[in-house]
Parts: structure tokens; sequence; C-alpha cells
């Protein structure tokens, strides 16, 4: 029973620093493309069309047509988007955007409840496109670097000495780093916002030390990456090693099989299915490994 | 009037969102082809060059599907049409215009009327 618990501890503790390290990388993503400020823009286009009867760039053009109204379209102009959160979607804010873009007071009316739609939708967007990108950013680092959950299972259960190493010292530091990194508490819990991008809420922060922050996190992605195959050298990048390939000719030489086509193929495959395997498992999110390992951990211990 | 409309826009929307869709996984198919093409027939020349295993068919034949798989994870689950609307939806289209009310709010005569107040409730025709 040992064994097999010890073996699940271990297989968790690396799900886990898995997650944290597509929770990183997608983190990076995330600060290089922004995905949010665009939805931001169209759904505030959406409220522009239903209550002007015209979009945005309409408006603002029409204001600028006009002679009375040209500052005001200059204002609008300048709006920069990747700089606003949904903060901007207030009522108050709104209602005099809109009624300076020319609406009359009726099509204001129930302003509130539609900006609420208007918002979750927005967070809705937001959150469904991370937690795709966190998906392809797991099967891209599974499948590229061979991680395949299959040998690590295996070499886990096989192996007593690194088991209990898993089980025990590994686990423990996963679990340290999990809750450091504010990997804890509830299952799927919601992607993080785009306020917590550097300097997008208040714009206090430069792009210098925008850009130093996002090399600090490269680098400390790399290091953190860096070690991982360290620690699991046995169930990663078995593909593109040499000595690997020399192992599986040696062991089907000591079964008497030929290592030909078929086998070499059968070695491919599993390492394909296996590393795809491992992309979808960690693609169930940081906060659930970790309860789960703190779970098993408490269940070792008792 | 408006959810008729929204309805309209809507299909519009799904209707373009698949004629997206459908050109690039078109798209998508051909290049996971010739990935896989390539990693057959390029892999045995490479052997030449680099030798056993740096080349061997099953790892390009690896590369090329994880390259296939990332490339359809990516397309679908984060491209465009991952969005509930296309991104070129700014123009307006033509039927687009909604009715916005002018009219004070029409009294309507059978509601209930309200606790201490004197008429029905408004019944406001909202856009």
């Amino acid at each position: 029973m040992l064994p097999l618990l010890d073996t699940v501890i271990g297989f968790v503790a690396i799900m886990l620093v898995l997650s944290m390290l597509v929770k990183s990388l997608t983190s990076l993503i995330k600060n290089h493309v922004d995905f949010y400020s665009r939805n931001l823009k169209h759904e505030v286009d959406r409220l522009a069309l239903a209550v002007l009867g015209k979009t945005w760039n309409q408006a603002v053009a029409d204001l600028e047509n006009n002679p009375a109204t040209q500052r005001d379209a200059a204002w609008f102009k300048g709006i920069n988007w990747e700089r606003l959160g949904d903060e901007f979607l207030t009522k108050d804010h709104m209602k005099w955007i809109l009624k300076k873009l020319g609406a009359p007071d009726a099509a204001l009316e129930n302003l509130e409840d539609r900006l609420e739609v208007h918002v979750a939708k927005l967070s809705y967007a937001f959150g469904t496109r991370m937690k795709n990108l966190a998906l392809v950013v797991g099967l891209a680092l599974c499948l590229g670097l061979d991680i395949n959950s299959f040998a690590i299972w295996r070499t886990l259960y096989a192996d007593q000495q690194l088991r209990t190493t898993f089980a025990t010292t590994y686990a423990k530091t996963a679990l340290q780093s999990a809750e450091n990194a504010g990997t804890t508490g509830q299952k799927g819990s919601a992607p993080a916002t785009p306020m917590a991008r550097s300097g997008a809420a208040g714009g206090s922060v430069s792009p210098i030390e925008e850009q130093a922050k996002l090399d600090q996190d490269t680098r400390d992605f790399m290091n953190k990456l860096a070690s991982f195959q360290k620690d699991v050298a046995f169930g990663v990048g078995r593909i593109w090693s040499w000595k690997a390939w020399q192992q599986e000719e040696e062991k089907a030489a000591q079964e008497k099989v030929e290592f030909g086509r078929l086998k070499k193929l059968e070695f491919g495959a599993v390492e394909l299915l296996g590393s795809l395997m491992t992309g979808v498992l960690i693609s169930i999110g940081a906060a659930y490994w970790h309860d789960l390992l703190r779970e098993l951990t408490s269940f070792r211990q008792s | 009037m408006e959810g008729k409309l929204s309805g309209e826009l809507r299909e519009k929307d799904k209707k373009l969102i698949r004629e997206i869709r459908g050109q690039r996984a078109v798209w998508v198919t051909a290049i996971g082809i010739i990935v896989i093409m390539l990693g057959v027939w390029v892999g045995p020349a490479i052997k030449l060059l680099f030798g056993y295993p740096l080349a061997s068919r099953v790892q390009i034949a690896y590369a090329g599907m994880s390259l296939l798989i990332v490339f359809l994870v990516l397309m679908f689950g984060v491209g465009s049409w991952s969005r509930y609307v296309p991104e070129d939806s700014d123009v307006a289209p033509p039927e687009s215009k909604v009715d916005i009310p002018t009219k004070p709010a029409v009294q309507d005569q059978n509601a209930t009327p309200r606790e201490g107040g004197e008429g029905g409730q408004a019944n406001v025709a909202t856009p």
C-alpha cells in the first residue's frame, strides 16, 4: 500500500511543479499579448451600437466632423485601451461618455444592468481564453520536452529510493513553492485578472520597470525549467536522448526481439501519448494538484 | 424588436465564425500533412548528415505530430474564432440599427398599483 501511495504522492508533486511552470509561462505570454483590452474595446463597441445605433468609431468620427465637438473627439481618440480595465465600465463613466457621443436620455435607462452583462461577458471571454492558452502552453511544453507521464509513473513505482525522495522532500518543496506562489485553496480558481498585469491598473509602473520585471520573470521561468529537467530527468526528453534509444535497443536485445521499425514506432507512439496525457493532466490546474498533494501528504503522515 | 435583431446578429456572427473556421481548418490540415511528409522524406536526408538517432524518422514524425497538435489546439482554442465574436464585427451591419425609445413611458392600465401608489406601474419599453 505504501509504495503505491508514495508513487501517487511523487507523481502528484511532479504534476504540481509542472502546472506551476505552465502558469508562469502563461502569465508571461499574457503580459506580451494583450487579449483583455481587445475584448474590452469590443464590449464598449457593442454597448455603443446598442445605445447609439452606430459603432464607437462611427460615433467618434461624427463628433470629429462637427466643429463644435472636435475637441471631444480628440479626447475620445486618445483613449489608450491597453491601459484600461473593467473599472472603466461603470455607470457614471459610461453615462457621461455615451451622452457626449450623442445618446438620448431614454436610451440610457437600465444602463447599469446592461453594463453588468457586458462586464460578465468580458470576464468570461478573458477567462476562457486564459484557460485555452494554459492548455496550449501545457501541451507545447510536454510535447516539446517529451515529458512522459507513463515513464514517470513507471520509474517512480519501480525505484524505491527515487519514490521515497519524491514522496517526501520533493513533495514538501513543491507544496512550499506552490504556497509561496499563491497557488492555494480553491480548485479551478479563476485565472489572474488583467489587473494583475504590472502597471495595467494605475499606470504607475514605467515601461522600463515593466520590461525589467518581464525579463526577471523569464529568467525565473528558465531556472525553474532547468531545475525540473534535472530533477525529473528519468521521464523527460527520452525521445531526443541517444541514451534512451540505446536502452530500448538493449531491452529489445534482452527480450531477443529485433529493434526494428515497428519497435521504434511503438517507442515513439508511447512517448507521444505519454506527453499528450501529461499535457492534459497539467491543464487541470495548479490549485487542484496543490490541494490533492496536501491531502495525500497529510494522509501519508497519519 | 431588439431580441429579433440581436438574434439575427448572432446568427450572422455564427455564420462568419463557421466560415473562418472552415478556411482555417483546411490550412491547418494542409500544414499538418506537409509537416508529416517533410518528416518522412527529409528524415533520411538529415540522418545521412547527422547520423542516428538525431534524424530518425520516428523522432521527426513525433516532432511533426507534436507541432500539429499544438497548432490545432492553438488555432481552435486561442484563435480569433474562440472569442464570442469575430474580430471584424466592429462595423455596424445595416440591420443592426436599434429602435431607441424617445417617447415617454406608456402607463399600463392593467398593472397592479404599487403599494402607496396611485397609478399603474409604468411598463417601460427598453431597448
